[in-house]
């Protein structure tokens, strides 16, 4: 595991920080996306019925 | 197109740049090791060094110079260069007695240089015990003129011997916590709007604002973390600027559960933009004030100019300004969409109330 | 016309001022229980440790003053309903009674810092080589300290039930203090010799000014309605 970070002058580091950064957005995206959907469900009666 | 877009794009086409360029542009040369690491001075040495992005493959090896630099620029050359593969090579060095100095050990930087890779450094390479002697040996003194450095033309990043290709995390770590700073400003602005307002628009984008900000701030804590085992060694080391950006969050997650724990919509905003403006205005002395006046593995702190000279080079600073720039356009769009959302739900409510 | 106005303002906030003594005088939570509680902790603390060193002496020092301080501050708004009526009919400013909260507190936080001091010198015996430092860096500690917890507290107070989050909201903020207290405090104790602290004790008064600043400009708003 500590090589494939540190070979070819420690890329793995850089890579994984970029994937973090990426994770770490999606989850914000999803968590962001799944209380609209909940507000949605709720509201389709109401606003369009 | 919607002009409101243009900024956003923006935003995505510099954080865009940032990767591409970041990543692409290759690093100078470097010696990443060498052995032995010590000597006796009068002594024949084959001083074996393993380059970073160099090809000897592709070079004549009489083309490469190598040389130990001294303090005040005395120097010794190399006497001859023996290529090994196509990334190492001995250096045989002639050393010099140094009987005229009075340390136990003199430590020398090695310097390699060729025409078509430039030149690369290891600072403390060797160090060398003078040896008391009356010998004769007067033909190994020190010199005192320094061989040609070898400059290659070409867009590169800087080689720093702990960081190597980390380097380049300057442009995606970094940027995260200039992000961070900008949304929790724009944050408390519209905290202090809404105590002068009492609108509730406002109030929700500062919660928005807040929010992503400290989404930004857990990913540059989680990230530094990551880079920092590889470079400092251990994902937490006390740092004093770890220490303190850590402590941000937590003024922050106090602000959430303060949030959380106000059951009436008036009085929540009206105590919790007090608070934010509050926090923001701490986060000043904790995050640019404190941490300088105390020894730091960051650059730019223990008295050091922040992000100047050294750490930050011409090169890194074409990536580096638009990343940031990149970074902050992209957290006000994410922040504006949950202020949105928020927004349109609390019109729901209000509805429903009604 | 001027002065008659202050000279009113001045003394409705030693009325105010009064109660607050008297009443963290009186009740029975407050003042003797501060007192036990520095007490317990010296004890635990040398239960746990036995022999501490000067740097250590400071920390603890440090750390039992703040959450005593915490401690005492939260059960110090009790009462503050009543104070409350007077300000909706006009009886007073709330800068009046902010300030009179202060004031109690900073003696408060006196009272707490010697009786800490006292107790940890008496089991461990004093490390501060530099007196007159050590009681500057302390007085400005306080008022720090002091304001904050005034502050925070106005704002735990008006959070329905929930009484308990005065220290998650206070603790991440008074880190700078705390920081710039302790580095300076191992100065007076001799255990660090840097001698241009200045610096440090003027980000310190820096760091007090901008509370000031910020608790003056915001109290106002949670009080209203």
């Amino acid at each position: 595991m500590e090589e494939i970070f540190v070979q070819s002058g420690k890329m793995g580091v850089v890579i994984a920080v970029i994937a973090a950064i990426f994770i770490g957005l999606v989850i914000y995206l999803v968590r962001l996306d799944r209380k609209i959907s909940q507000w949605e469900d709720q509201n389709k009666t109401n606003t369009y019925g | 197109m919607n002009s409101s877009y243009i900024w956003k794009f923006l935003g995505v086409a510099l954080i865009l740049y940032s990767l591409v360029f970041g990543l692409l542009i290759p690093l100078k040369p470097g010696i990443v090791a060498v052995s032995p690491s010590i000597a006796n001075g009068g002594d024949t040495i084959s001083l074996a060094y393993t380059a970073y992005n160099v090809d000897y493959s592709a070079i004549d090896a009489s083309k490469i110079n190598a040389w130990l630099l001294f303090d005040e620029g005395k120097d010794i050359l190399a006497d001859k260069i023996e290529v090994l593969s196509a990334n190492e090579a001995n250096a045989i060095f002639r050393l010099p007695l140094l009987s005229e100095l009075d340390q136990s050990v003199v430590s020398s930087t090695l310097v390699v240089s060729d025409p078509q890779h430039g030149y690369a450094l290891l600072p403390s390479a060797l160090g060398i015990r003078p040896k008391k002697s009356n010998g004769s040996l007067s033909g190994l003194s020190i010199k005192y003129d320094t061989p040609d450095v070898h400059k290659v033309k070409g867009v590169s990043f800087p080689f720093r011997n702990i960081l190597q290709e980390t380097i380049r995390n300057t442009y995606y770590h970094v940027p995260l916590w200039f992000s961070m700073i900008i949304l929790f400003a724009i944050s408390a602005f519209y905290s202090a709007t809404y105590l002068r307002r009492r609108d509730s628009r406002s109030d929700l984008y500062a919660v928005a604002y807040a929010e992503f900000a400290t989404v930004l701030g857990i990913l540059g804590l989680l990230t530094g973390a990551i880079w920092a085992r590889f470079t400092w060694g251990a994902f937490w080391s006390w740092d004093i600027k770890q220490f303190t950006s850590a402590v941000a969050l937590l003024i922050y997650f106090a602000y959430f559960i303060l949030r959380s724990s106000v059951a009436d919509q008036d009085k929540r905003a009206r105590l919790t933009s007090s608070y934010n403006i509050f926090a923001f205005a701490m986060l000043i002395p904790l995050l640019f004030i404190v941490p300088r006046l105390t020894d730091s593995l960051h650059p730019g702190n223990g008295g050091n100019p922040a992000m100047g000279g050294e750490d930050l080079d011409q090169t890194m600073r074409w990536v580096f300004y638009p990343a940031v720039v990149g970074w902050i356009l992209l957290g006000m769009w994410v922040s504006q969409l949950k202020a949105r959302y928020l927004i349109i739900q609390r019109k729901i409510e209000d509805k429903f109330i009604i | 016309m001027e002065k008659s106005w202050y000279h009113c303002a001045m003394n409705r906030w030693y009325a105010l001022w009064q109660k607050e003594m008297k009443s963290h005088w009186r009740s029975q939570s407050s003042l003797p229980a501060v007192i036990l509680y520095v007490i317990s902790t010296t004890f635990i603390v040398f239960a746990s440790f036995a022999r501490i060193d000067d740097r250590s002496w400071m920390v603890l020092y440090w750390i039992i003053v703040v959450l005593s301080a915490s401690h005492a501050a939260q059960s110090a708004f009790r009462d503050t309903e009543g104070i409350e009526g007077w300000y909706y009919y006009g009886l007073c400013r709330v800068e009046e009674y902010f300030f009179a909260k202060v004031a109690a507190n900073f003696i408060l936080m006196g009272v707490i810092a010697s009786l800490t001091f006292a107790s940890l010198s008496l089991f461990a015996g004093t490390p501060v080589r530099d007196p007159l430092l050590f009681f500057l860096i302390n007085v400005s500690a306080w008022i720090g300290l002091a304001l904050l917890f005034s502050f925070l507290g106005f704002l735990n107070a008006k959070v329905d039930g929930q009484r308990g989050l005065l220290p998650l909201l206070t603790f991440p903020l008074l880190l700078p203090i705390l920081l710039q207290v302790i580095k300076l405090s191992s100065i007076a104790s001799g255990s660090i010799t840097d001698t241009s602290y200045l610096a440090d004790i003027y980000i310190l008064l820096a760091v007090d000014a901008l509370i000031l600043a910020l608790s003056l400009l915001l109290i106002r708003y949670l009080w209203q309605s």
